[in-house]
């Protein structure tokens, strides 16, 4: 991760103005917060709360909207345009609307679900002075609710993102020559 | 490859890469009604309901929007790196229309509840096997390319893919040994707590080899070629590389903390986690 993003020095000045520097550098900076995030619940004592809670649901999404899903986007706009003959996307401006829409989603997602999986797990472990369980199960779900209806709302504001990609590159393919590029001959080595 | 002038093969990138962006919407669509159906319940209706939508959820992001993620960017990156067109004449096409054949037979047997009920490896048996032959033509293309490559040195993106490639054969073919009772129900030849192990076993490495090294492979071309400038440290790289191969194959019994696993295995999935 550090060494990705390090790769950037000198170059921090195109992140401001290049939407897919963008999805890939903050895919980097996902990877690195979820790979934190991943041993820790590991640790038998937190797992102890973690476990079978929404909290492993947002972990495995702040992975794969975060990651997995960023890096890809990215990447695919960098192919896109030099796989249709073209020089750049048909709009850029468009790029950058789909990383802010795909950030929040994220962010929504990620937060709610820690916030509803901490609850969960705090609810079930809750315990009265007799040792009876505070909650039942059903409560745990009823608290849960709002949380579900933000992390639905996340989930919206990233499928948005994709649509507004899939129309950026149905416009950048219309009129795209297709043609396959030549193999580069490599420079032959200094001895 | 028309002329004196050889070509990379892009077409199949073009391919996989316009279906990326498709399987993307489909697999977030059905993300976004499951979470809908949470909120409001009323939503699960027939078949159509969270327990059967789930599956498909995660296997239409993983598989089909991941997976053609990857192909369409190794292709990419292992021909320009490789300065050599793709390897495999008629291989290469099967890739793509296998895999996508794979995808939408997933998309029909998964609502039916045709399902072997192993996370994210609930595909019958059959599909099991198109897998499989789809992953063992990649595997032939993808080091094919590698071999007949026109530079002697191997870009370390190369390294995530091909690790990527070869784990997730491995993963596949153990945790889907099925013995078969028709044509969409077979059995795990493991039972009890061996198959939950083996099951995390893969079901880890699908997210520590699929969805991170193959991920990884991608970061290293697409992040340098973007940003314009060299990988900040190669050799970190390398040694980025051997520590995720090292200890990513240990770490699926976390998933199994507090079970019938045996304590020590467990803590040794805690630590090498």
């Amino acid at each position: 991760m550090i060494n990705g993003i390090m790769t950037l020095s000198g170059a921090w000045h195109k992140l401001r103005d290049d939407p897919i520097l963008k999805f890939l550098i903050t895919s980097l900076s996902f990877y690195g917060m979820s790979t934190f995030e991943g041993p820790m619940m590991a640790i038998k004592t937190v797992n102890a709360l973690s476990h079978y809670t929404d909290w492993t649901v947002g972990h495995v999404h702040s992975g794969a909207l975060g990651w997995v899903a960023m890096v890809s986007i990215g990447s695919i706009y960098y192919l896109l345009p030099k796989l249709f003959g073209k020089s750049e996307m048909y709009s850029t401006k468009l790029v950058t609307t789909h990383f802010w829409i795909a950030t929040i989603g994220t962010v929504l997602y990620i937060a709610s679900m820690w916030i509803a999986g901490v609850m969960q797990g705090l609810m079930w472990r809750a315990v009265n002075a007799d040792g009876t369980l505070a909650y039942s199960f059903v409560e745990s779900v009823k608290g849960s609710y709002p949380f579900w209806a933000i992390r639905w709302l996340g989930g919206v504001l990233f499928l948005s993102g994709m649509l507004i990609m899939a129309y950026n590159m149905f416009k950048t393919m219309a009129g795209g020559k297709t043609q396959d590029a030549p193999v580069v001959i490599p420079v032959a080595h200094h001895a | 490859m028309s002329g004196s002038q050889t070509t990379y093969n892009d077409k199949v990138v073009r391919q996989f890469a316009v279906m990326t962006v498709i399987w993307g919407i489909v697999g977030m669509l059905v993300g976004v009604i499951i979470a809908a159906q949470l909120v409001w319940p009323e939503l699960n209706m027939g078949f159509l309901h969270f327990g059967r939508l789930r599956p498909l959820h995660t296997n239409a992001v993983i598989f089909a929007f991941g997976g053609c993620a990857l192909f369409a960017t190794s292709y990419w990156c292992v021909q320009r790196t490789s300065h050599a067109r793709l390897w495999g004449g008629p291989l290469v096409p099967f890739t793509f229309w296998g895999w996508q054949i794979v995808i939408l037979l997933a998309a029909i047997t998964l609502p039916l509840g045709i399902t072997q009920s192993k996370e994210y490896a609930e595909l019958e048996w059959p599909i099991d096997i198109l897998i499989t032959l789809v992953w063992v033509s990649y595997a032939l293309v993808f080091f094919g390319t590698i071999a007949k490559r026109t530079v002697s040195h191997i870009y370390v993106a190369n390294w995530f893919f091909g690790a990527f490639i070869i784990a997730v054969a491995l993963l596949h073919l153990v945790n889907s040994a099925a013995v078969p009772i028709t044509l969409t129900k077979s059995y795990s030849v493991y039972s009890g707590v061996q198959d939950a192990m083996i099951q995390w076993w893969y079901g880890h490495n699908a997210v520590g080899f699929f969805l991170t090294a193959g991920f990884l492979g991608m970061m290293y071309y697409f992040v340098p070629k973007q940003a314009g400038r060299p990988v900040y440290s190669y050799r970190l790289s390398v040694v980025h590389f051997w520590a995720l191969i090292f200890t990513y194959m240990w770490a699926g019994p976390h998933h199994l903390h507090y079970t019938a696993l045996p304590d020590w295995t467990q803590s040794v999935g805690m630590v090498f986690s």
